[in-house]
């Protein structure tokens, strides 16, 4: 119980910045970053990711429109804006502080 | 046999039960309920409902064009619990540093608000279930313990004591209230069982705690209930065996002084217990070769199989017992 509840704080933090990472390649709908989520095993309940990408758009850091699709109604596209590249550049430096202090705390 | 609608989810047609439209219903606006504070809350609403019906679509495609209550479950239990997805992403801090910065007054105003929104909608009253989640037979009792809330073992004690000094009359009255009072399906069922209104709130706690619950629903639809068919058919064995021994008793008593009154109060009775002696005689090998010729026979446990032979063998009894009592 433990174990799964530091999981899922360490899930929580990582969450939003791999889905700003995912959307600075390219334009995303809302299924397809689900999609990827899974695989790499940072969402356990797919609701989790439509309140999260509705607060990085009232942050102005992402952006989407709508395009027509050819099996069901229009779907939403979400890219990154120009706010949340600079935001996302931030990210990362802050990531690779992070990600070094780890290694060098296990190399100690 | 049930109903079914149409429904726009997410600008897609399906074609729902009505058990399912009710569960999926509640999961909705207990979704909507917990986004109400965000300033998006019904864009995220929206989107959750685009996604399900996306879900839907595909497994509907799949499978076949309706959507029942399983698939329903399923996709509720991918789709998470509302509370959940409003906790893991911070939203819940930021909405409580609004409410401590704005003061008390802004978080009782939105209160009341959404009381006033919903509970004049969804009011309804207590109504008298059968409880499934917690029966022994029919869901009858458990049913009616959540209606009276009077403890389920006390009523049940009473219900056995009823069957003997009602000599069994109070069986066939068990028969029809199962066969009327219907099953509390949906959560607003569950919820007005109890006599819990049933506001998007209380739903979608509900929805929390019964998660498990939906791995049931699943796990019970895949296998055969064994052990209910083994307690119905100890009933049928009892029943068959305690008529013929209270038989003897009742012929020596009543059938020489012959009143009026005995008669109509215990042949009857016997008629009842005969015809059920009879009928099983008809019935066990009849529903054993069709269990025999279907997929079900290999997930039957061997008591079940045990007692189709002892109640068999106890019916012919009974009915031999009975004809020579009443017919020679």
């Amino acid at each position: 119980m433990y174990v799964e509840n530091v999981k899922s704080q360490m899930r929580k933090g990582m969450l939003e910045y791999c889905v700003m990472l995912l959307l600075d390649k390219k334009s995303y709908y809302s299924s397809d970053i689900i999609d990827e989520l899974e695989r790499a095993n940072l969402i356990v309940v797919e609701g989790t990711l439509y309140p999260l990408l509705s607060r990085l758009k009232k942050e102005g850091l992402l952006d989407y429109e709508w395009q027509e699709s050819t099996s069901g109604p229009p779907r939403k596209y979400y890219k990154l804006t120009e706010e949340g590249r600079l935001v996302l550049v931030a990210l990362d430096k802050s990531w690779c502080t992070l990600a070094g202090t780890v290694d060098r705390i296990k190399m100690l | 046999m049930k109903k079914s609608f149409n429904v726009n989810l997410g600008g897609r047609i399906f074609q729902i039960d009505e058990d399912a439209y009710e569960q999926l219903n509640d999961y909705l606006v207990s979704v909507k309920t917990c986004f109400m504070n965000n300033n998006c809350g019904e864009e995220i609403a929206a989107d959750i409902e685009a996604r399900m019906g996306e879900l839907f679509a595909e497994r509907t495609a799949a499978d076949s064009n309706i959507i029942n209550l399983r698939l329903v479950n399923e996709m509720i239990a991918r789709m998470g619990k509302p509370e959940s997805m409003v906790d893991e992403d911070g939203e819940g801090d930021a909405d409580k540093s609004n409410k401590s910065a704005d003061g008390t007054a802004d978080s009782q105003t939105s209160q009341t608000k959404n009381d006033g929104n919903f509970s004049g909608r969804l009011s309804m009253r207590k109504k008298l279930f059968r409880d499934g989640d917690h029966k022994m037979l029919g869901g009858v009792i458990s049913g009616l313990s959540a209606y009276i809330k009077v403890d389920v073992t006390l009523l049940r004690i009473v219900a056995i004591l009823l069957f003997f000094v009602t000599t069994f009359w109070a069986f066939l009255f068990y028969l029809i209230a199962w066969a009327i009072i219907p099953l509390a399906i949906t959560t607003t069922d569950k919820l007005r069982m109890q006599g819990v209104e049933p506001t998007p709130e209380n739903i979608a706690e509900r929805l929390i705690e019964e998660e498990p619950a939906i791995d049931k629903i699943m796990r019970n639809l895949k296998e055969v209930d064994n052990k209910g068919i083994v307690r119905l058919l100890t009933i049928l064995a009892c029943v068959l065996l305690v008529s013929m021994l209270i038989a003897p008793m009742c012929k020596e008593i009543c059938f020489p002084l012959r009143p009026v009154h005995s008669y109509f109060g215990f042949m009857p009775l016997f008629i009842v217990l005969g015809w059920i002696g009879g009928m099983s005689i008809l019935a066990i090998p009849v529903i054993t070769v069709v269990l025999a010729l279907s997929s079900k026979w290999g997930s039957l446990s061997a008591s079940v199989k045990w007692l189709l032979l002892i109640d068999w063998i106890l019916a012919f009894v009974q009915v031999s017992v009975f004809s020579n009592l009443f017919l020679f």
